[in-house]
């Protein structure tokens, strides 16, 4: 009746939207292979009305990287929808409710529906304005990016919460000896080599983007007002204090020095590979409970989830290209990769506490169990497929952003040009017709492919 | 006991659930009511804070040494995404309005570019007959000019749970063919934000 009974359950939880058992890391991978040999890319992810945030995130960036923006935009509004009400939630405070982390504590994080991290936050009305800019629209990109800039105070008092709910439950752990020791344990063997890189420490924060703020800023200036361009580029400078092109954008802005009759301000956008996957790592750490005082206890092996980014290594950062008959190398303004390694060590705290929840109940079920014997092999059946479905790090995350977001900007006259680059030897180019005063050209290099992502008046 | 506390677990998520499924409500607010729910400078900020400005203007009494006056778009030196086009408007308004001003307010640098447009349309379109077009080259030059900078400084408390932003919004009236500033002051705006 007992082995029946979890039989269904496991089938229920199988059955679940957000299977817990799935693994998103081979999911992408497939997703990674398939771009690479598909031409029709949207055939890569079966086409959904869901009201899923991830999966219509990850189809609205496969249908921009189509240039289908009108199709692309449908999906990132789906996304932005769900997101809409949680920045409600959070913007002006930090008394939202917390239920998603708190039901995390009991159940593994891939039940639950997907809470896109900060950054994603960010970049997705970042991308929804890029697909408005193509479609030669710019007051709907100026809609996105005050959507970008806002989320961010939302995100930072989301976050704030998450601290101090955690810092609270940290506080309760060290006051219970197993816990404390438990949690020490963890942080012991605790692999964070790829998130404690000075690189990462040195971030802001995990959501705030440069690139998003100076998308911002050109968005603005191209509509005349700048007044709100100049903090675009101001917040940008403040993210990359050391990046010329920023600084050389404030200084145009108020030396009046934007515009030039018959020459158009041309952003070049090289989006680089993808955002790094999560793999749900496994380290088995012995625990004995006899250290601590806890006299007569087993020796436990005690399984530690946390999640382990994979980055792309497929791709070179920044790849120099040709415009017209100019060598450029233009400037990364935007990692993913720091973005999401600074948002993973924002979340250690949590993921400990989680991982010493699920370790001190699989110990009291494991010292049951060597104190009862013969019954001992049911109740560790019972505890192995709990396991599975409490413990497991969630290794969703919108995987088809770009690595890094390299930009230029340079004013050329009105007329034709031509962009061309090699990427592993294969060369690949694009002829563009420039006809106002703000022009954005974005291209994405991913996998073989170069994928260019013109706005619809380049092509006349 | 497992079943119970397996009970006990889905009653707890199940809750959660039904927690966050509450209507939302919609209410009209007082658009002039302070609000104190983020550092930001508000709408509502940058139109009292304009106004107020505009009064003091007037108050000085030089308003009146100019016979025109435009209003050069205030400059927004802080890092947020303030929309100072309402501190202009709103500082234009107020001048505009007030039965203490004799100046004419002209055309300011923002609204040139319609300005223009609009003439050359009916001038140089062949659209209109020319007995009743304005004319070209009849605008009135400014006599004074009103230029506005905002600028905001942050400072973090030391316990990192306060935020202090301090805003200062500075005003001058130039002569312009003299270059001479005929009246200036400054008003601050503070907001602290406690987490």
């Amino acid at each position: 009746m007992k082995k029946l009974s979890l039989i269904i359950s496991t089938l229920f939880i199988v059955s679940c939207a957000n299977n817990p058992f799935s693994s998103y890391e081979s999911t992408t991978d497939q997703r990674l292979t398939s771009i690479n040999t598909s031409s029709d890319l949207t055939s890569i992810i079966p086409a959904q009305d869901t009201n899923d945030v991830l999966y219509n995130m990850e189809y609205g960036t496969l249908l921009r990287m189509q240039t289908n923006y009108e199709s692309s935009n449908i999906y990132y509004s789906k996304a932005q929808t769900a997101i809409d009400t949680w920045l409600t939630i959070w913007a002006n405070s930090t008394q939202g409710k917390l239920s998603n982390s708190m039901t995390a504590m009991l159940v593994n994080d891939n039940a639950n529906d997907y809470d896109p991290r900060g950054y994603e936050k960010t970049m997705l009305p970042t991308m929804h304005a890029l697909n408005q800019l193509d479609l030669n629209n710019f007051d709907a990109a100026r809609v996105e990016v005050k959507k970008m800039y806002q989320s961010e105070q939302a995100i930072q008092n989301y976050n704030q919460a998450k601290y101090d709910y955690t810092r609270q439950e940290e506080d309760k752990l060290q006051k219970n000896k197993t816990d404390d020791y438990l949690s020490l344990e963890i942080k012991r063997n605790y692999n964070f080599s790829d998130i404690d890189s000075p690189e990462v420490l040195a971030l802001t924060n995990s959501y705030q983007s440069a690139f998003s703020h100076y998308l911002a800023g050109f968005v603005f200036e191209a509509l005349n007002e700048p007044s709100l361009s100049r903090p675009g580029y101001v917040n940008a400078g403040k993210l990359q204090p050391t990046n010329k092109l920023i600084q050389q954008s404030i200084d145009n802005l108020d030396k009046n020095q934007t515009k030039k009759a018959g020459y158009a301000n041309l952003l070049i956008v090289q989006e680089v590979g993808h955002a790094p996957q999560i793999k749900s790592e496994e380290t088995h750490i012995p625990i004995d409970l006899n250290l601590i005082n806890n006299q007569n206890s087993c020796t436990n092996m005690i399984n530690v989830f946390y999640p382990k980014l994979i980055t792309d290594k497929l791709h070179q950062p920044v790849y120099s290209y040709n415009l017209d008959n100019t060598t450029m190398t233009p400037t990364t303004m935007t990692n993913i990769d720091l973005m999401a390694a600074r948002s993973l060590k924002d979340e250690v705290p949590y993921i400990v506490l989680r991982n010493v929840v699920a370790a001190s109940r699989n110990i009291a079920l494991s010292q049951a169990s060597c104190s009862t014997g013969g019954i001992g092999s049911l109740i560790s059946l019972g505890t192995s497929i709990g396991s599975m479905f409490v413990d497991k790090a969630d290794e969703r995350n919108w995987n088809l952003l770009p690595s890094k977001i390299n930009v230029d900007r340079v004013q050329l006259p009105y007329g034709k040009h031509k962009i061309s680059l090699t990427v592993n030897g294969v060369p690949h180019s694009y002829d563009f017709n420039l006809n106002s005063p703000y022009q954005v050209l974005v291209y994405r290099i991913i996998g073989n492919k170069v994928l260019f992502e013109p706005q619809k008046s380049m092509s006349n | 006991m497992k079943i119970k506390s397996s009970i006990m677990k889905a009653s707890l998520l199940g809750s959660l659930l039904v927690v966050g499924c509450s209507t939302p409500k919609v209410n009209y607010v007082d658009p002039n009511a302070t609000n104190t729910l983020t550092t930001n400078f508000t709408q509502n900020d940058l139109r009292l804070t304009a106004q107020e400005m505009a009064n003091q203007v007037i108050s000085s009494g030089k308003m009146n040494r100019c016979k025109s006056f435009t209003i050069s778009p205030v400059k927004n030196a802080t890092d947020q995404y303030v929309d100072t086009s309402v501190m202009t408007n709103a500082m234009a308004d107020t001048l505009t309005n007030s039965s203490s001003v004799n100046s004419v307010y002209v055309v300011s640098t923002d609204e040139m570019g319609n300005q223009t447009d609009e003439l050359a349309r009916q001038n140089q379109s062949g659209l209109y007959d020319q007995s009743t077009t304005a004319k070209m080259g009849k605008m009135k030059g400014a006599q004074c000019r009103i230029d506005g900078k905002l600028t905001s400084d942050t400072s973090v408390g030391p316990d990192g749970k306060t935020k202090i932003v301090a805003y200062t919004f500075f005003v001058q009236l130039f002569d312009v063919q003299q270059g001479a500033a005929i009246w200036r002051n400054s008003k601050n705006i503070s907001k602290s934000l406690t987490y």
